[in-house]
């Protein structure tokens, strides 16, 4: 299983795009890694998140990669990640993080 | 990136207080690493399983800081939200954890190693002016 940890901003994401999103994930895992993700989401409540010290709309997502994963691999890992989200969401890509962690 | 958690059980840390604490890490992240403020995200949360009274700190960091930078972030950082939480410092706990700035993406774009930030916003720019 690929762990995805998702933080959201509560009210930005509807259920819909919520279960959307999942399969997204469950796709790009499959594609670059031949397996499940196993996806987590924790919601920030309003009034709790901030970027730039205001009012936070940035969804982060840590996905947890193989550690021989390439590099080239995580870049299209990552820009797949981007890509589901602003299209699935429609928001700015400026307000996605996304991350291919390895221990 | 960064993203700064801070966590505490429901109601330690008041509503009216959140918009001032972030104020106050993102200006020790930057004044600490020179960091643009755009980057820094601070997310409050409370977790279940808080410990009661206390706040825990836990920073999702680029690679490349000193040790000295980490542990200015942190003490710095820990001191400020004793402070506005009205908190012993002793119970206020914090640590950081390195992520390659090549494994983390930010607006479409591979984030800049640190001191490399200036010619990332430029092309960041002219990518977005083209598209």
């Amino acid at each position: 299983m690929i762990r995805c940890s998702c933080l959201i901003q509560a009210g930005q994401i509807a259920q819909g795009q919520q279960t959307n999103l999942e399969a997204g994930l469950e796709k790009i895992t499959q594609t670059y890694f031949s397996d499940a993700a196993d996806v987590g989401w924790t919601q920030i409540a309003q009034g709790s998140g901030f970027t730039d010290a205001k009012p936070s709309k940035s969804s982060i997502i840590s996905m947890s990669v193989p550690a021989d994963t390439a590099q080239e691999t995580r870049v299209d890992v990552l820009r797949a990640i981007c890509d589901l989200w602003t299209a699935e969401t429609g928001c700015h890509v400026d307000d996605v993080v996304a991350t291919a962690m390895s221990a | 990136m960064p993203l700064y958690l801070c966590s505490s059980p429901k109601n330690l840390i008041a509503e009216e207080r959140k918009p001032a604490i972030a104020k106050e890490l993102t200006h020790i992240h930057c004044d600490v690493t020179g960091a643009p403020s755009s980057f820094v995200h601070v997310f409050f949360v409370t977790p279940d399983d808080a410990s009661e009274g206390s706040v825990s700190l836990f920073g999702s960091i680029r690679g490349g800081r000193s040790d000295d930078q980490k542990t200015q972030i942190t003490s710095r950082m820990s001191e400020a939200v004793a402070r506005f939480v009205d908190l012993d410092p002793a119970s206020v706990s914090m640590g950081t954890v390195d992520v390659p700035a090549k494994w983390a993406m930010e607006g479409g774009d591979i984030m800049p190693e640190p001191g490399e930030e200036a010619a990332w916003f430029a092309a960041h720019a002219a990518k977005a002016a083209a598209s």
